[in-house]
């Protein structure tokens, strides 16, 4: 080869780069290991952990122990879809053109928008991605936050709105859930308001009350929504919402660890123009049938560059056909019935938790699948101690605020059997017994 | 009836002025450069521009280009037949595919225009 | 075998997914109740209960097999054939490492479990970490941006921190105008305003021009090297220490990093941050458009502002708490993902690493080096290289001439795919006409390079013959040229009953 090439040695073709600036010790990284090698590493590395079947974990906050049924790997493993390409190529990437095409239409339905996109990073981001649209949209100043929208969420905002000039303004909360009464007096014309529905203490907001105000003020509503909730809640199209972002891993997809995860956003035809992100659209080909292709590039980084909506370029597309095989199997009826059953599970968790002296429920409004436990002893030692019982009672709520440290979000999917729930119940029952408060 | 003269901006913008009103679209070299306009977002009738701002974008499938006022003024009508036929300004680029209005307050500005001569050299070369 | 049915005036390849099925079908089953089944209008107030539920499909699970199944036929992938797409690296997808990536150990973990019950996943973190640290010369890496323009958001806001803590944020980040699109956009993301650089007529940035441009409003300069030409920067070093003297950080956009491992370590030629991307040189899969990953190193100084928390090992602490996530990072950037990053994504990176080694990486690096200029060679006789010399791991060619004759790089491309071939990239970089960028990868085989050089000969040939009869090219695949304008002008984004 190197002869066709022209050149003598291998050495000739790094002309280019100067000697002094040629490594010249190799690397101490370990290997070459062979596949048997690298699979015993790897293997024992993941024995270290204790994940679902090991660990009872009843930890919730935006990612979720759902059943994912095994069509959804099988389906997302076939090469063709891992290991295709973004489809620029449409004429040859038909397949994943379509399934995201059918995956938006599924966040559009669920959240009773128009539009929505091929994916985000996950919801965190999404939202992020969102008041910079929104402020986009209105050309305001400031983006309204309650702090009962997800720490995860207001970190990464944060971060997104470092170098805008837009300015981040905590709105209150009373009981658990946004005081719509503050909002509404603090809400001015062009303002970005997020809600997170239902919110990090697993409540519902009042999102009527909300949507009314961000509208008589002029102001633009976003929301981020859990989307299985949206099987039986109400969608933000109909508070008001003008944007929905959220996070899609209870759509399929596994916990790992926290990522890959799947951001989706969704907006009304009027702003189409101004989302971040890949959009699919139909059209037609040279011989008159249907087909798909990427859409409206011209607001993406590849063309619009330094004046994109976004930089997104890698989105998390083999995760939204996760999503979107998730959805088809589960239906129409089964979504409903999953959330069904989840609020349930999550109704009796909370009655035989709190059927045990010394907790209680710290909120008392609706709650979808998580709620707030109030113990006598600091969560961080609930955990620490329970791991012990092969459990993880729920996340600490001194992460959400420090003076929720004695507080607990529990969440319950319907993997968790009755049996389940009981132990959990009894566990945290015999610990508060036990240790009385300290 | 006042004279109108055809002007052009090297940014491929023509100007045609009646009056103190100038119609503003692009050139045939402009459309053909961008391929199939798909969307033009029209600015409000009304707002007030200075020579250089940006008025809009004209989005074909594969890019965006920036229309710039070469002329100050008002914003006093809009062509909104764009807003369902964007491919207007392909088809007819000098005549229904203008785009807006300006009532100048500075009809000195037209001077820093070339005429149509000047133009066509601009783009053959 | 393509069956189309007709519907309307459009022939269809394959009906959505909701003109299938059945209404009333139940779906899934779901594990038997038995706590007691509420209701939504016996747990929330009826004006929170939403009147119908979302419009899923209603679809047997044999049904939504077959459904996908034929959509996945339509997909041209890496497993079948090459993609010479410069700047992607569509390398080989090890199957180990989807093995390894899918075991429950790692899938069935849920972030905010206690750092004790993670152990593993932790540990992973932090040697992947070193490794790339290893690899870059990088003193630090943060692994949590979920994608390469993530990574360069990153970058972008470290630098920001550190200029402000400097007392001087300072406006302006240049780019040469070979930059890839992603690196004006994540610095004016990050508040910065872009200042284009150019490149000279050997495709490499003009050191003069270069020198008039940087000034002390200069945050930061973006450097790709190689760049998207395949042409490394040969006057690196003065670049750097041009931008160095008036207090700019410099940036590597990692996306090149394919030509490099073993060969140059960014971090000892000067670079201040760089980022990687693990689903280019790193064999993680690209999914479709996605999940990606995108770490970022930085050199000594810049640690405590990367994103938090970070994976970290304190041997002093006791057994099975060793490893840890550090939240105590108060000049952190903050966070650009809700977790760690696209964890998953790492464990394919790490297998791959293991797999190869530190001698195996630098195998890997030579032999892309050797295959682009095997195939650069081998297409000379057919099509205008942009530059003379020897290339990296990727080449640029110019369509310029069979423009001229009627055939442009998008109609050439489009004749690849009915050769079987993933078309490379086209119209990147901007500064080259008519643009083809070409990476083959280190895992193509001889035989393989010779059957897309044979296809682009064919093609060529082709130019000469009947250019024209390239503007009906694809004419193999599933659907021919598709409506763009349509697309845009007739917006359909959600499919809508009825339609």
């Amino acid at each position: 080869m190197l002869r066709e090439i022209g050149v003598e040695r291998f050495d000739d073709l790094l002309e280019g780069v100067p000697e002094e600036l040629r490594s010249t010790r190799s690397l101490d990284i370990p290997g070459p290991l062979s596949e048997e090698e690298v699979s015993r590493r790897l293997t024992e590395l993941a024995a270290r952990n204790r994940p679902r079947g090991v660990l009872l974990s009843f930890a919730g906050g935006g990612v979720y122990d759902h059943h994912v049924p095994a069509a959804v790997r099988a389906i997302t493993s076939m090469p063709q879809f891992y290991t295709a390409y973004t489809p620029y190529q449409a004429e040859v990437s038909q397949g994943t053109l379509q399934s995201i095409y059918e995956f938006q239409t599924m966040i559009a339905r669920l959240t009773g928008l128009d539009v929505a996109n091929a994916s985000l990073y996950d919801g965190a981001t999404a939202a992020a991605e969102a008041a910079l649209m929104g402020l986009g949209i209105t050309r305001g100043q400031r983006v309204l936050v309650p702090s009962t929208v997800a720490p995860s969420v207001r970190r990464v905002l944060r971060t997104y709105l470092t170098s805008s000039a837009a300015e981040l303004i905590e709105v209150p909360s009373v009981d658990g859930r946004v005081d719509a009464g503050a909002l509404e007096k603090t809400v001015q014309e062009k303002d970005v308001v997020i809600l997170q529905h239902p919110n990090a203490f697993g409540l519902l907001e009042p999102t009527a009350d909300v949507g009314a105000a961000v509208e008589k003020r002029g102001g633009l509503l976003i929301a981020s929504v859990d989307p299985l909730s949206l099987a039986v809640l109400k969608p933000p199209s109909e508070y008001g919402s003008a944007i929905s972002v959220g996070e899609g891993q209870s759509l399929g997809l596994a916990q790992a660890y926290g990522g890959p995860l799947l951001g989706f956003l969704a907006t009304t035809r009027k702003h189409v123009r101004r989302m971040p992100g890949r959009i699919i659209g139909a059209t037609v080909d040279s011989q008159g049938r249907r087909g798909y292709v990427m859409t409206l590039q011209t607001r993406e980084q590849h063309i619009r560059r330094a004046k994109a909506t976004s930089n997104i370029c890698t989105n998390q597309g083999l995760m939204a056909l996760a999503a979107a095989v998730h959805m088809s199997l589960l239906g129409k009826h089964g979504f409903r019935e999953t959330a069904v059953h989840v609020a349930s599970r999550a109704r009796y968790a909370a009655d035989a938790i709190t059927a045990h002296d010394g907790l209680s429920l710290r909120f008392d409004g609706s709650f979808f699948r998580e709620f707030v436990v109030e113990t006598p002893i600091p969560a961080a030692v609930v955990r620490s101690e329970l791991r012990g019982a092969g459990i993880c009672p729920g996340i600490d709520c001194g992460a959400i605020h420090p003076t929720l440290d004695r507080c607990l979000l529990v969440s319950v999917t319907e993997r968790h059997t009755k049996d389940d729930i009981d132990q959990l119940a009894a566990a945290l029952g015999a610990m508060v017994s036990e240790r009385g408060s300290s | 009836m006042a004279e109108s003269t055809l002007l052009f901006t090297k940014s491929h913008e023509w100007v045609s002025a009646d009056g103190d009103v100038a119609t503003i679209g692009v050139s045939d070299y402009a459309q053909n450069e961008l391929g199939d306009i798909v969307f033009v977002e029209l600015p409000e009738v009304g707002k007030s521009v200075s020579a250089g701002d940006v008025l809009t974008s004209i989005e074909s499938v594969k890019s965006v280009s920036e229309l710039y006022t070469p002329l100050t003024g008002e914003i006093v009508e809009v062509n909104t037949s764009l807003d369902d036929a964007p491919e207007t300004i392909n088809t007819d680029p000098m005549g229904d595919g203008w785009i807006l209005r300006i009532k100048m307050s500075d009809p000195s500005e037209l001077d820093d225009l070339m005429d149509s001569d000047a133009y066509a050299s601009l783009t053959k070369g | 075998m393509s069956q189309t049915a007709r519907r309307g005036s459009s022939a269809v390849l394959e009906p959505t997914i909701f003109e299938l099925g059945v209404p009333g079908h139940p779906g899934h089953a779901l594990p038997r109740l038995d706590v007691p089944r509420l209701e939504p209008q016996d747990l929330f107030d009826a004006d929170d209960v939403r009147d119908e539920p979302p419009a899923l499909p209603e679809v047997s699970e044999p049904e939504v097999v077959r459904h996908f199944t034929r959509l996945a036929e339509l997909n041209h992938h890496v497993d079948r054939a090459i993609y010479p797409l410069g700047s992607c690296t569509m390398k080989y997808n090890p199957k180990v490492n989807e093995e390894l990536a899918s075991l429950l150990g790692f899938t069935g973990l849920h972030p905010d479990i206690e750092d004790a019950d993670c152990q593993g996943a932790i540990e992973l973190l932090v040697e992947l970490s070193n490794h790339l640290s290893e690899l870059s010369g990088m003193a630090a890496v943060t692994l949590q941006p979920p994608a390469g323009a993530s990574g360069e958001l990153t970058g972008m806001l470290i630098a920001r921190a550190w200029h402000t803590a400097q007392g001087d944020p300072r406006t302006k980040v240049v780019v040469p105008d070979s930059a890839h699109g992603t690196n004006p956009a994540s610095l004016t993301l990050a508040g910065y305003d872009a200042v284009e650089t150019a490149s000279g007529d050997d495709g490499r940035i003009d050191v003069d021009a270069f020198r008039e441009v940087v000034d002390d409003s200069t945050a930061a300069v973006m450097i790709t090297n190689p760049n998207t030409l395949g042409i490394f920067e040969s006057r690196i070093a003065e670049i750097i220490a041009i931008a160095h003297e008036h207090g700019a950080l410099v940036y590597l956009d990692g996306a090149n990093l394919n030509a490099c491992m073993g060969i140059v370590r960014p971090g000892d030629v000067g670079f201040d941050i760089m980022h990687f991307n693990l689903h280019k040189t790193f064999s993680a899969p690209h999914g479709g458009g996605g999940p990606g990953s995108g770490p970022v190193g930085v050199r000594a100084g810049l640690e405590p502002y990367l994103p938090t928390p970070v994976p970290s090992h304190d041997a002093s602490r006791p057994a099975g708490l060793k490893y840890f996530m550090d939240r105590d990072r108060p000049e952190s950037i903050g966070a650009v993902h809700g977790y760690y990053g696209n964890f998953l994504v790492m464990v394919k990176a790490y297998a791959y690493i293991l797999s190869n080694g530190g001698d195996g990486l630098r195998r890997v690096s030579e032999d892309a080096v050797l295959n682009a200029n095997y195939l650069k060679a081998k297409l000379a006789p057919y099509f205008d290289v942009s530059h003379d010399g020897v290339c990296q791991h990727e080449f640029v060619l110019s369509a310029s001439r069979p423009k001229a004759l009627g055939a442009r790089a998008l109609d050439i491309a489009k004749r690849l795919l009915d050769h079987g071939i993933h078309a490379p990239t086209v119209y990147f970089p901007l500064i080259v006409s008519e643009a083809l960028m070409i990476e083959p990868t280190e895992t193509e085989s001889r035989r393989s390079l010779d059957s897309f050089v044979e296809a682009m000969r064919s093609i060529a040939e082709e130019i000469e013959d009947d250019a024209e009869a390239l503007h009906r090219a694809p004419e193999c695949t599933p659907v021919g040229r598709l409506d763009e304008s349509k697309a845009a002008k007739e917006l359909d984004v959600v499919w809508e009953n009825g339609d």
